[in-house]
């Protein structure tokens, strides 16, 4: 069953994001190293978000247990010399090991997509890590574009 | 050449730079639409910019003309993760048509600089997937790829 989280699910939610960032780390461990009580701060961001308009956070959930999850946000995201552009921002997406391959992430984005179609948003926008093969593959066979590439250069201690 | 903070004084020139650049990125993506007054959008922008204490901006000057120029702002890194501070480039844009030995680099230098002593160790670029000369020069300055942004229509 797919549905709206509620304030109960945020530190289920807070786990999954901690899997899905040791997943991460896995194949990047430079971009993935999360901070001291990350999974609490993150928790925390998706309370914030629940009672956000602009927000949505969705899970899904079977046998009673919350096994995945999809955040995303409303926001104009050009800056101020471009044609305004409304647009979701998908920040998040997540469905724990042995769930997989059940189309269950893709209903979440389906559900996701129906929810900004909603709110008048008529594309939207998401990061995927570089190294992340199997879902760049993922999203390029859902018709996704690449618009950006976000690179990280660490400054030397002697700057 | 010359690299120093930059002044209300250079946003004229910086403009013309920053539309310049933009002219480009327009015919690799339509995405980049410009409003018809994208230019004084841009200096108003900049001016908030040079007061602001959490940007640092930079011009490179060649007899006394603005041939580039680069902001940074300190940004939260993403919540959960490290490094919770990062350096994100706002604008950079260099005279193509004036180009100068190490312009691009005295330019990079300034603005780490800069961030270092805000205790910032990363800077954070987003590059245009369809214009290859920025990301091979990032690359060539040791940034990596971290993530792909995607769109797609509802």
């Amino acid at each position: 069953m797919i549905r709206l989280a509620e304030a109960s699910d945020a530190e289920r939610i807070g786990l999954l994001w901690s899997e899905m960032v040791a997943f991460h780390a896995s194949l990047d461990a430079q971009t993935f190293r999360p901070a001291a009580a990350g999974a609490e701060l993150y928790a925390r961001s998706i309370l914030d978000r629940l009672d956000d308009p602009q927000a949505r956070v969705l899970v899904v959930e079977l046998d009673g247990d919350v096994v995945g999850y999809v955040s995303g946000i409303i926001a104009d995201i050009t800056t101020e010399m471009f044609m305004p552009l409304r647009c979701g921002l998908l920040a998040d997406i997540y469905i724990q090991a042995g769930y997989r391959r059940r189309g269950l992430g893709r209903r979440l984005v389906e559900h996701l997509t129906i929810w900004f179609r909603s709110q008048g948003v008529d594309h939207f926008e998401w990061h995927v890590s570089a190294r992340n093969r199997e879902a760049l593959a993922f999203w390029r066979w859902f018709g996704g574009e690449t618009t950006m590439l976000r690179m990280r250069a660490k400054i030397p201690e002697d700057s | 050449m010359q690299i120093r903070s930059a002044l209300l004084t250079d946003l004229e020139a910086g403009a013309q730079l920053w539309h310049d650049r933009i002219a480009l990125l327009q015919q690799t993506d339509p995405a980049f639409r410009l409003l018809p007054d994208a230019a004084a959008r841009w200096r108003a922008k900049a001016e908030r910019w040079i007061a602001d204490d959490e940007v640092g901006f930079f011009v490179a000057t060649v007899d006394g003309e603005l041939v580039g120029q680069v902001a940074v702002r300190v940004v939260a890194g993403q919540p959960g993760l490290y490094p919770e501070r990062v350096g994100a480039v706002l604008e950079m844009a260099v005279d193509l048509h004036r180009a100068s030995p190490g312009l691009s680099d005295g330019l990079l230098a300034c603005a780490k600089d800069w961030l270092a002593k805000q205790g910032v160790r990363h800077l954070v670029i987003d590059v245009p997937a369809r214009y290859p000369v920025e990301e091979a020069f990032w690359r060539a300055r040791r940034a990596r790829a971290r993530f792909t942004r995607f769109w797609l229509e509802t």
